[in-house]
């Protein structure tokens, strides 16, 4: 039998801290529950506490339509899946874009680390109390966060100079 | 407003009344076309390939009104199997060309036939596989197809009901296929005819210009833009993959165009002004927006600087140019430059062949006519002149405005395309046009309507906006037009009336 | 973080580790990219004081290549094409699991036909055996033992030859299609791959014998970067890496699909989880996957190699030829691509590295509002880091190569 998420514990736990479930479902491959972000730790903690103890996945999805105004509510998603055997969860949270910060999760799954800095390095979310937030894919000196779909796919980049041997070891500065 | 609330295979939609069940299936995005039906006609309703359960019974949903709580199923089987049958029949006869015809991705029995497969027809006679390819043709513009014709009559009803000429005609022939009447007297190169190009379901009526033949689907993209081509301000799309426009069609409104709407985003034969000019040699930003400002800011320091507003240009641009002039370097000399009145034939186009006059009323309201500027440079008040926008000022036009301007010496011309006035001037900018940037305009009714890009802009050029903020730091003021959002937030708190309320600015 | 004494190197920025007091100089060394032993693409900055390893900042992203942003404004099957260079080592592999993610959106996984099925799971673990041959061959190479080497290379020739004659070529097949596979095997093809299998096990018990029996090689990797159990869910561990720790995760056993609930197999997990043990599982995975391979082989259905849904598979050609509604659909195939109704799913496969999950959200239109590519390789290359810190400069290599951290799949 494949674990599943207790709806009503999870819902138990929000409201002992006066906050509320805003949504869930299920969908093809996992269940999901959507928090408001000020849930996203106590969640968070209640699913690692409820032995959700396999980290697998933490992205996140701009939902931005052409034409639609930029108020768009459910604007930015970010979801983190994380697993129990062979079940699979998902928490999700909207952000404004104009407020695109969460508390960091690295403390309760080691492996959420490279996943936010790969959030903050794409979308330029920012995660408070992070151990080391800096770009992970793309080298230091880019400008922009490219998976937002305000980013256009074939924006260029400014050329960089490159520096004495000295640098070497670090990089370009 | 009353608002209907519906669900369309479960999923919840909300319309304005009064709308039909065809409205709500669009609106919840499910796949029923609807070939006879068109938002600027009344319901045939006569091909029967909308059809839809509601309340347990087949019903078509072109001419069904809709009723607040309905619950309607596209996905029954009976619906299905329903729909599936009319588009069998409606396919019968027609060519099996969907990879050399000139409508295939843009057309709605193809998408039908997509959505619904696999829709046999059963001994299908027509096994033709190319189109004619002497098409006749109607007018200057439109090529005709009439083997494609599916008989939805769209366009003898709009013909008949909407330019009230009832030059077209479907006839039954051989008791089946659909056959199509022209009536050979009329002219085709009446003010809506191209609209049937967009009208027609399977194309049987090509726009000749039309190219987005040449480009694969998946690297299409459109963007909903503005006519600028008079007051009226029709909204469309822009379709194109990136270089250009390669197709316009309406995007709601009347749900057609007038034929100049058709053909406004076309190349008009001018050359496109896209890198910066200093005395007629390619110079970059750096060195042309320095040499304007050199030769212009002597005389804004004296006074005898004048500025051009054009009613053909964006808001945003009238606006920066606007905090410029008329709000901080409190130029004396503001001129306007209207585009003449024109033909207009009712519904549609307007007399009126501005985009954005109620904006340059509003922004520049001490204007004068452009062809003031005669007398001042002659006068000697005026010795430097910067236009931004202008467009169809030429020697024939206006004869006496380019002797003056010929003994000016300082010039600047910010503009889209390469035409007299550019080559008149000393520094010629280039500018970005309706397709290639954010921006809006206010219509003849007072309606702010805003456009987005569908590429980005050509060379070098820039938005208005941007191109003036530059300016005016060179000249030593800054209008804070630094960014899009900066301009939107000025524009908010200056002009609330010009701000569009939906999308950006 | 506290600053050396006597320190009279740049000390770098971005090492993460806090860093007990030092004593005595370290100095900083980069195993770049670029590097005779460490197959693959990531930047490792040392911190070392002679050769003890201080502080490590594993730095991947070289190749990174926007597969997420390219997904999202390319149609599904076209994006399919991108799917398989994640991890190129086994191609076929990550174009299968972006395939069944496809197909789950679409809720047709089980109108995939039987044979398809089989056939995806023959090239599937063919193409785990060659992840897995490339791995230790690399990382015998690497620590010096090139018999070895060159022992795996050839079996891994032999097995590419013959998935060759079935898919195409290598990198770029078009084998896996949505809804099924291109097309049905060869006529000789299995007598090939009966050719084949008894030479890998042969091959794989000499290799056991040269690497497996070799004290060089185990003083090496015994005892070497143990991964605690423990640790592993935490930092997202999954694959040989994982259950090499001792942690029992396989997505085929866990969520199965392409039919592997039919198949008889063992996952075999390891006690330690040092590098040893990770060597030893994978070559046992070697026998396992051939295993599959050979049932599924045996238990090929008979019918159609492709599901027959004219939304992502085009009519056949007699039907085009007479029928508008074939022609229409393959139009919109070929120019726009297939389109999906709204609606999400996550998916996921069992890589050679691990959950290969796929997290596809579709707005209705031809292109994904959203393509996610969970990738082992990532999630393991995080833990690279910590791991190393507090050995030896020479257990980088093995550690490094026995992670099989695959740059196109790490990257993306």
């Amino acid at each position: 039998m494949k674990a599943a998420l207790d709806w009503a514990e999870l819902e138990g736990v929000l409201r002992s801290s006066a906050e509320v479930l805003e949504g869930q479902g299920q969908i093809s491959g996992l269940q999901w529950a959507h928090v408001h972000r000020k849930s996203w730790l106590t969640s968070s903690t209640y699913l690692a506490n409820d032995g959700w103890s396999q980290f697998v996945d933490l992205s996140a999805t701009d939902h931005f339509v052409e034409g639609e105004s930029a108020k768009a509510a459910g604007r930015f998603v970010v979801q983190l899946i994380v697993g129990k055997g062979a079940a699979r969860v998902a928490l999700r949270v909207s952000l404004r874009l104009a407020e695109l910060t969460l508390p960091s999760v690295a403390a309760l799954w080691a492996g959420a680390a490279w996943f936010e800095r790969e959030l903050f390095d794409m979308y330029g979310v920012r995660f408070s109390s992070h151990p080391d937030l800096r770009r992970i894919l793309l080298y230091p000196e880019f400008v922009g966060h490219p998976l937002r779909k305000d980013y256009e796919k074939a924006r260029r980049q400014p050329l960089l100079r490159v520096g004495p041997l000295s640098q070497l070891k670090d990089g370009p500065k | 407003m009353r608002s209907l609330a519906a669900t369309v295979d479960g999923v919840s939609v909300c319309l304005p009344a009064p709308a039909t069940v065809l409205d709500a299936c669009r609106a919840a995005g499910a796949a029923v076309v609807a070939l006879c039906d068109h938002p600027s006609l009344r319901p045939a309703p006569s091909c029967n390939t909308c059809q839809v359960i509601v309340n347990g019974m087949l019903i078509r949903a072109c001419a069904e009104p809709l009723r607040p709580g309905a619950a309607i199923n596209t996905v029954g089987s009976a619906a299905v199997s329903a729909r599936r049958q009319s588009l069998a029949k409606v396919s019968l006869g027609h060519p099996v060309a969907c990879s050399t015809c000139h409508q295939s991705g843009g057309c709605e029995l193809q998408a039908g036939l997509a959505a619904s497969a696999p829709v046999v027809v059963e001994k299908n006679t027509v096994t033709r596989r190319s189109l004619a390819t002497h098409s006749k043709t109607l007018g200057p513009t439109i090529a005709l197809h009439k083997e494609l014709c599916v008989g939805c009559t769209r366009c003898t009803r709009f013909v008949a009901e909407v330019l009230h000429r009832p030059i077209l005609s479907l006839h039954a022939s051989h008791g089946r296929i659909a056959n199509l009447q022209i009536d050979e007297a009329a002219d085709f190169n009446v003010p809506y005819a191209l609209a049937l190009t967009e009208l027609c379901p399977v194309g049987v009526f090509e726009h000749k210009e039309d190219r987005t033949g040449t480009i694969p689907l998946w690297s299409q993209r459109s963007a909903p833009s503005v006519c600028a081509g008079c007051a009226t301000g029709c909204p469309v799309w822009l379709h194109g993959n990136g270089q250009g426009v390669k197709r316009v069609s309406s995007r709601g409104g009347a749900h057609y165009l007038c034929n100049d709407g058709y053909q406004f985003f076309d190349e008009r034969g001018l050359l496109r002004l896209a890198v910066p000019f200093t005395a007629n040699a390619v110079a970059s930003w750096d060195r042309a927006l320095a040499a304007a400002a050199a030769l212009l800011a002597p005389a804004m320091n004296a006074g005898s600087l004048a500025v051009v507003f054009s009613a053909q240009s964006p808001t945003l641009d009238l606006a920066a140019l606007s905090a410029f002039a008329v709000e901080r370097a409190a130029v004396a000399h503001v001129y306007s430059n209207l585009h003449p009145d024109g033909d207009a034939t009712p519904p549609l186009m307007s007399t009126n062949k501005n985009p954005n006059a109620a904006s340059l009323i509003a922004l520049a309201p001490k204007s004068r006519p452009i062809t003031s500027l005669v007398d001042d440079i002659g006068q000697g008040k005026v010795t430097a002149v910067l236009c931004v926008g202008v467009e169809s000022v030429t020697p024939e036009t206006h004869p006496a405005l380019f002797e003056a301007l010929g003994g000016l010496t300082a010039l600047v011309v910010a503009s889209s395309f390469e035409d007299a006035l550019t080559r008149q001037a000393m520094v010629s900018l280039p500018l970005a046009t309706v397709e290639e940037t954010t921006g809006s305009f206010v219509n003849g009714e007072g309606v702010a309507q805003s456009f987005a890009p569908l590429h980005s802009p050509a060379g070098d050029a820039l938005a208005g906006w941007d191109l003036m903020n530059h300016l005016s730091r060179l000249l030593g003021i800054e209008i804070g037009f630094a960014s899009l959002n900066d301009a939107r937030v000025w524009l908010k708190r200056h002009h609330p009336a010009l701000c569009p309320t939906q999308g950006g600015a | 973080m506290t600053k050396a004494r006597g320190a009279n190197v740049q000390r770098n920025q971005r090492l993460v580790m806090d860093l007990p007091e030092a004593a005595g100089d370290s100095l900083g060394l980069v195993l770049g990219p670029s590097h005779p032993v460490l197959r693959g693409s990531a930047r490792i900055v040392l911190e070392v004081e002679g050769e003890a390893i201080r502080a490590v900042d594993v730095q991947v992203g070289l190749l990174h290549r926007g597969f997420e942003k390219e997904a999202e404004s390319s149609p599904y099957d076209q994006t399919l094409l991108l799917a398989e260079r994640l991890n190129y080592v086994s191609p076929l592999l990550s174009a299968a699991g972006y395939a069944l993610a496809v197909e789950r959106l679409l809720g047709i996984e089980e109108n995939i036909p039987m044979r398809a099925r089989r056939l995806r799971v023959v090239v599937c673990e063919l193409s785990r055996i060659a992840d897995h041959l490339t791995c230790v061959g690399a990382t015998a190479l690497s620590l010096g033992a090139s018999n070895a080497f060159f022992l795996l290379m050839d079996a891994r020739a032999r097995l590419w030859r013959l998935l060759e004659s079935l898919a195409g070529p290598r990198l770029g097949s078009p084998y896996i299609r949505l809804g099924g596979v291109n097309s049905d095997l060869p006529d000789d093809w299995i007598a090939g791959f009966r050719t084949f299998s008894p030479g890998l096990r042969q091959t794989v018990w000499r290799v056991d014998q040269l690497l497996g029996e070799n004290p060089m090689f185990r003083e090496r990797t015994r005892g070497v970067a143990i991964l605690a159990k423990q640790d592993v869910q935490g930092w997202g561990i999954t694959g040989p890496v994982a259950r090499a720790s001792g942690v029992l995760c396989d997505v085929r056993k866990d969520n199965p699909y392409f039919g592997y609930e039919d198949f008889e197999f063992d996952v075999p997990l390891g006690d330690v989880g040092d590098n040893w043990d990770r060597y030893c599982l994978r070559m046992e995975e070697l026998r396992q996957s051939l295993r599959i391979a050979e049932q599924a082989i045996g238990r090929l259905a008979t019918g159609p190699v492709i599901v027959d849904d004219p939304r992502i598979v085009p009519p056949a050609v007699e039907l085009r030829q007479t029928q508008v509604w074939a022609q229409a659909s393959l139009f919109l195939l070929a120019t726009a691509g297939p389109i999906i109704h709204p609606g999400e799913v996550y998916s996921a496969v069992e890589s050679a590295n691990g959950e290969l999950g796929f997290y596809l959200a579709s707005d209705g239109s031809a292109r994904p509002k959203k393509c996610r590519v969970r990738s082992p390789s990532f999630a393991n290359a995080a833990a690279l880091g910590p791991l190393l810190t507090g050995h030896f400069v020479a257990d980088v290599i093995p550690t490094y190569c026995l992670f099989n951290i695959v740059g196109g799949e790490c990257d993306r």
